[in-house]
């Protein structure tokens, strides 16, 4: 049996699709989103003194998350432990963590899955950036293996809206999937 | 390390639990609900051909989810499809095979379906089969030369659902669409 081996238009205009249920995708459907790079779209929220969060989505009804990363230089983020599944693709700097013997660096490509525990360690002199698709409970443990607080689509929601009530930003409808 | 062997509490009580996020989910959670099956006030029996029906219980447009259950009321066949999507099933009553696998199942058994799998569904029982399912992504039904006919999502699910409500003048239920 054939199958694709390159899309098979390469016609630069809308092609008109059959689509029975046209209608209602557009009265009950979620459109897509698009979050620009601009700041004013979505801004850097201090995660710490040498971190920060971009936050890109929020999914409440798969507990789905996600984010840019950016730790600003050498540092680390403790060891904490997940629940659901994690994609992540390296975008600058470097990053690695303390049980894993690679180091994601620009491009790469990385999962995380339920049950295990990591420590996010950047060695680069410019830290890193990275995009993280989460789901699901992300917890954090203090040095002594103590746990400190579940972080869930939740959390990570307060955090961009505490800090755009402190700033004066109006949360962008764009986040909310 | 100690685990939990029971649960830490039986009370009948409302324990007030500490959540720090509380004021967002009441602003933005969908909500959890109830959605009733024993009678035909929450959802409605929609006709799936001649010998079978469909109760739909959820549909989540995000994550291309749907949930019902299906009734096939005698013996009978759902034809061959192939699923591009994850389905969890749980038989309520009757039972129920697939022409391709070995297994038969019964009452409280559950089934797991995976992307790429495609089956036959059979049900020898003289009163059919009753199964809830929760499934996600695309559904292809084949005709029984293997023309592909149409591919089911859970925009056919809606559909279904909303054409028979009006077609027979009952309102959309809202709980529904989560």
């Amino acid at each position: 049996m054939g199958t694709m081996t390159a899309p098979p238009s390469s016609a630069y205009k809308i092609v008109d699709i059959a689509e029975p249920y046209l209608d209602l995708i557009r009265r009950k459907g979620q459109e897509g989103t698009y979050v620009g790079s601009s700041e004013a779209e979505s801004p850097w929220v201090p995660f710490g003194d040498n971190a920060a969060i971009r936050h890109l989505a929020f999914d409440v009804r798969q507990n789905v998350y996600c984010n840019v990363l950016w730790i600003k230089s050498p540092g680390v983020i403790g060891t904490h432990k997940h629940r659901g599944p994690v994609w992540a693709v390296g975008l600058e700097g470097s990053f690695r963590y303390l049980e894993y013997d690679w180091v994601c660096r620009p491009g790469d490509f990385i999962t995380e899955t339920p049950g295990t525990a990591h420590t996010l360690v950047t060695d680069d002199p410019n830290g890193m950036k990275a995009l993280f698709w989460m789901q699901g409970a992300n917890e954090f443990y203090d040095a002594d293996g103590n746990h400190v607080e579940t972080l869930d689509v939740w959390w990570f929601m307060n955090h961009y809206e505490s800090y755009c009530r402190e700033h004066g930003l109006t949360p962008n409808p764009q986040l909310y999937l | 390390m100690t685990v939990m062997e029971a649960p830490p509490s039986t009370k009948a009580e409302i324990v007030d639990v500490p959540f720090a996020h509380r004021e967002i989910v009441a602003r933005l959670s969908p909500g959890g609900r109830y959605i009733d099956a024993q009678s035909d006030v929450d959802s409605p029996w929609v006709p799936f051909g001649d010998n079978a029906a469909i109760k739909h219980l959820a549909f989540d447009v995000r994550q291309g989810i749907f949930s019902n259950i299906l009734w096939i009321k005698g013996p009978g066949v759902i034809g061959t499809h192939l699923h591009r999507g994850t389905i969890m099933m749980v038989c309520l009553e009757g039972s129920v095979k697939y022409l391709e696998y070995d297994w038969v199942a019964s009452p409280g058994g559950l089934i797991l379906e995976v992307p790429g799998e495609s089956h036959t569904l059979v049900t020898d029982h003289p009163n059919g089969v009753k199964l809830f399912g929760w499934m996600q992504g695309p559904i292809e039904f084949y005709d029984d030369q293997a023309n592909f006919v149409e591919t089911t999502d859970v925009w056919w699910f809606i559909n279904h659902y909303e054409t028979y409500c009006k077609a027979n003048g009952i309102p959309l239920n809202p709980k529904l669409y989560i």
